[in-house]
């Protein structure tokens, strides 16, 4: 009998490595809010120095390349869509595994946003109510997680451990499946988590909706439950040695305006507790800003959740950085696994100390139909108040790399304060027969064409950055030395 | 309890340990099997227990007594208060509905409407199997084809050995009861064996009935709004549900048995490759078919009588069984086809030998196992229809639309074919049901698990860990739910 048992448990002793393996094959690795919380695992141990916690809001509100460039640390960010202050305690009680962050910043939406999920946390079952994205799946198999599970599902525990049991019929949908399996294998989570939907800015027609809708500010409150967790975060911060950072991303101006009083109500908790906890401290861009304007939000439907846009994204993110760099001494610890060096927005916002690279030619033709080489004297040319998109045509190319429309990238840079990197898929091929007449076939795929709306910048003169990416996906960075103004 | 639930997952390996851990004391063996099932039934709902402690002990007690005597009216007398008591409590939770309804029905044909409710009554699992268990002990020691324990607790676990307590295999007193008396030694062959022959049943039961229920529920629950090709679908695939959901639960309670040393009774023997039904009857459900020979057909004078009372007799077992089932019409008509067509076999054998024989489908070829088997299939299916339907005229729609609602556009339309299936399902359960077929049709020329042992450990191994993950990952559980097993609402 010995042997068959020693047998049996080898053989579950494989079978439990087999399912802890395959873990991340049954999640959808295509999904931003997985990916996000992946990022913890791909970088390399103890390298991360920031470390961003929050819901939807954050996810979409903050880009830590903005961060990370200006700042001149690392920085990871783990968001899941409508995920309360537990499921945010879960997430750093994961990552305290693998890092050692000297600040934790946390998004304070999960805090504001009311509902039962929210104030309450646990429902009349003595069960955590979790949000519906299934945060709790994306987390390596271990102590955290079993924790978050058993308090979430308490009768099934083994089940929800495993993905291969709780999503073992995910093979159904081979086209979702196999969408997710070719976004794990090519993007690293960090790339995945992009989200690259966010360059619209709210219509008119929701703006009209929202200017009229009136929003209620019952159950805009921090609870004895949802301290009772925040107690929990700074008990981990003590025993740690990191420091809690409390921010907030900006809402829509309307609608922080009609409900003031209860995003009060929250603030003066934080701050309370703030007080009575030297290791936390709380930024409130809400107050700062008294909320982004409708070009910095995302055209989404009405309700009392909004989520930023790029836009909104940048300037978040700098307030962000700036108050980071002006109250705190980070450290970059390590060398991220993606080379958080390597990314365009380190480039641009440290151009001072990018060496330029001769084979890196290009140019901006013309934008708007108006030729830059019509223009005699500083190369500027100025889009009008009344004019709304911008129609930007260019060319770039770099020896040995033939790069398709997805590896170029153009950034406008007002300031360190604002600078828009447009994505590659916002780029669109265009024919150039001029300069394939001119250097050859090399350059067949040099030309792009870009529409912007104007809406997406802010007032004010732009240089005008070439990107392109290698086959390493290493980025490099040339300056067109042409300048756009914004009126 | 479930074998295909959590709750078991951890019941089994307890239970295993302990029970090789005292193996070679008898009587301790045998409490601990006796805990372990009364544990394993009244995990469903204890209160029930006491039928089956009940049922024990008054057959352990009739049994000693009928021994005792030689006295013919005191033996009668007392099968008598054996068959009353095992069969008064089947027929109060199983058929006073059914006769209630009945004789309300009845009345209703000529005209008068009678104002009787139903009773609220519970069907305690498993019922019909430990009944027809125990009946046969008290009845072999009637004809004195058994002596009867004296071990009471040996006895108690024969009657609830909780492997097949619920679902069969119907076992013979003479063939298990003697087990009890015996002390095993582990082999680790046959524990190995029996595991593996659990792992089969598992993955028929859930990678192919469960599966097989979703599309099979959704039509049959659902008639008026499918048509000829959805029930003919509908319909093969309940025949494939149910032999993999009774045949799986069989494989399990027999694997069961084996690891713990007890060897169980063949059920299921390649049913659906039959070339007549009665070879049909004598590969399903096995445990059954020969206890009603034993315990009905023979005492009804079998084919001992002259040809009317055999087909008489044949027909009153099929009714008898139909009804074994369910109290319901439906699976009265049921057993009433399988009677008729066996009927029609016997009676025809001679006529269809010569003719066979000049048309040379006589040989065994594989022409001739298709061809029959084909039609043998589509008899047993059409029977299946009573057998599944939710009432009398929802089989009678189907049946119709068997013959008058086949539209050959939808035999290939994805909306038809995948009715209660996610993508991929349909072609997952296609392949499933090949591999078993396959795997079945070797298994009876070859001996598949020796075939195994003799490979290589990497190769067992892995042959292993892929049945575990091909549940894991094709099995139903989880947010579609755990199905019970069929039978067990027999």
């Amino acid at each position: 009998m010995k042997k068959l048992v020693l047998k049996l448990l080898v053989f579950v002793a494989i079978l439990a490595s087999l399912l802890v393996y395959f873990d991340s094959f049954f999640i959808e690795n295509d999904n931003s809010s997985v990916s996000s919380y992946r990022t913890v695992y791909e970088e390399e141990k103890e390298s991360v120095s920031l470390v961003f916690l929050g819901n939807s809001h954050q996810g979409k509100g903050l880009d830590t390349n903005i961060i990370n460039a200006k700042c001149e640390t690392n920085s990871i960010k783990i968001n899941g869509g409508g995920i309360n202050i537990a499921q945010i305690y879960y997430n750093l009680l994961e990552t305290l595994k693998y890092q050692s962050p000297q600040i934790v910043a946390i998004e304070t939406w999960a805090l504001i946003d009311k509902g039962v999920r929210y104030n309450k946390i646990i429902d009349s079952s003595g069960n955590l109510m979790a949000s519906p994205y299934k945060m709790e799946y994306n987390k390596r198999f271990g102590k955290a997680k079993y924790k978050e599970i058993a308090s979430i599902y308490p009768k099934s525990k083994l089940f929800h451990m495993f993905n291969a049991f709780r999503f073992h019929e995910n093979w159904q949908d081979t086209e979702k499946w196999s969408k997710s399996l070719y976004s794990k294998f090519t993007y690293s989570a960090s790339e995945r988590s992009l989200d690259k939907k966010i360059n619209w800015h709210l219509s008119f027609d929701r703006v009209k909706k929202y200017n009229e809708k009136t929003f209620s500010t019952e159950g805009m409150e921090l609870t004895a439950y949802e301290e009772k967790y925040i107690n929990k975060i700074i008990d981990l911060s003590n025993s740690n040695g990191f420091k809690i950072l409390f921010y907030s991303v900006p809402v829509y101006r309307p609608f922080y305006n009609k409900t003031k009083e209860g995003f009060d109500v929250v603030h003066k908790e934080i701050k309370r507790i703030s007080k009575n906890h030297k290791n936390v401290d709380f930024f409130d861009l809400n107050s700062l800003t008294t909320g982004f304007d409708y070009t910095c939000m995302m055209n989404e439907k009405v309700s009392d959740n909004q989520h930023v846009n790029y836009k909104g994204q940048i300037k978040t993110s700098a307030l962000l950085a700036n108050y980071l760099n002006n109250n705190y001494s980070l450290e970059l610890k390590g060398v991220f696994q993606n080379n958080f060096l390597n990314t365009p927005e380190n480039l641009i916002y440290n151009t001072d100390k990018v060496k330029q690279e001769e084979d890196f030619i290009g140019s901006v033709n013309k934008i708007n139909g108006q030729f830059y080489n019509d223009i005699k004297g500083d190369k500027v040319i100025t889009i009008p108040k009344h004019i709304m998109t911008i129609n930007l045509e260019g060319w770039m190319h770099k020896n040995d790399i033939s790069s398709s429309i997805g590896d170029k990238i153009v950034a406008f840079k007002k300031n360190n304060n604002f600078v828009y990197v447009v994505r590659e898929d916002q780029l669109r091929e265009r024919k150039a027969p001029m300069l394939v007449k001119k250097y050859g076939e090399d350059f067949e795929n040099g030309g792009y064409e870009l529409k912007l709306s104007k809406k997406l910048l802010e007032t004010g003169s732009y240089s005008i950055f070439h990107i392109i990416r290698d086959k390493n996906k290493k980025y490099h960075m040339k300056n067109t030395y042409k300048r756009i103004i914004i009126e | 309890m479930l074998f295909n639930s959590l709750d078991f997952a951890i019941f089994f390996p307890i239970v295993f340990v302990l029970y090789w851990l005292v193996s070679r004391n008898l009587t301790l063996r045998n409490v601990l099997i006796l805990v372990a099932s009364y544990t394993f039934y009244g995990w469903w709902d204890w209160r029930f227990l006491f039928l089956i402690a009940v049922s024990t002990l008054v057959d352990f007690y009739v049994g000693k007594q009928m021994y005792k005597t030689e006295e013919k009216r005191k033996r009668k007398q007392l099968l008598l208060v054996s068959l009353l008591v095992n069969l008064g409590f089947l027929v109060y939770f199983k058929y006073t509905n059914f006769f209630i309804e009945s004789f309300v029905d009845s009345f209703r044909l000529f005209g008068n409407e009678l104002e009787v409710s139903t009773l609220n009554i519970i069907l305690p699992v498993g019922i019909s199997f430990y009944t027809f268990q125990t009946l046969s002990y008290t009845i072999d020691i009637y004809r004195k084809q058994l002596k009867p324990t004296h071990d009471v607790i040996a006895f108690s676990a024969f009657v609830s050995f909780f492997p097949q307590l619920v679902a069969g295999p119907i076992e013979r007193a003479s063939h298990l009861l003697p087990q009890f008396y015996k002390t095993y030694i582990f082999n680790y062959k046959l524990v190995k064996s029996g595991l593996l022959l659990m792992a089969f049943g598992l993955f028929k039961k859930m990678v192919i009935a469960d599966r097989a229920a979703l599309y099979v529920n959704q039509v049959y629950n659902n008639v008026d709004d499918y048509g000829g090709v959805g029930y003919i679908y509908a319909t093969v695939l309940f025949a494939f549900q149910i032999y993999c959901d009774f045949s799986g639960y069989s494989d399990i309670a027999i694997g069961l048995g084996r690891t713990m040393g007890f060897d169980l009774m063949k059920n299921f023997d390649s049913p659906y490759i039959s070339k007549s039904l009665t070879e049909f009857w004598r590969r399903w459900h096995i445990s059954l078919s020969t206890w009603f020979r034993d315990y009905l057909y023979i005492p009804l004078g079998g084919n001992k009588k002259g040809k009317i009372r055999t087909y008489a007799n044949i027909f009153i077992v099929f009714v008898v069984s139909g009804l074994w089932h369910g109290a319901a019409m439906t699976f009265l008509i049921w057993g009433a086809i399988h009677g008729i067509i066996l009927m029609i076999e016997k009676g025809t054998f001679t006529i269809r030998k010569k003719l066979f024989n000049k048309l040379g489908l006589q040989k065994s070829n594989l022409s001739n196992h298709l061809f029959f088997g084909f039609i043998i299939f589509t008899i047993v299916c059409f029977a299946w229809v009573f057998f599944r339907a939710n009432s009398l005229s929802d089989s009678f729609q189907i049946i119709n639309g068997f013959f008058n609602g086949v539209n050959l556009g939808d035999v290939f339309n994805k909306n038809t074919y995948l009715i209660g299936f996610k993508p991929n399902e349909f072609k997952i359960i296609t392949i499933a049901i090949l591999l078993l077929f396959m795997f079945e049709y070797l298994h009876r020329t070859y001996n598949v698990i020796k075939f195994l042992n003799n490979q290589a450990t990497i190769f067992r191994w892995s042959f292993y860990l892929s049945i575990v993950l091909t549940i894991i990952v094709f099995g139903i559980y989880g947010d579609r739910n755990i199905q019970e097993f069929i039978y067990f609402q027999f």
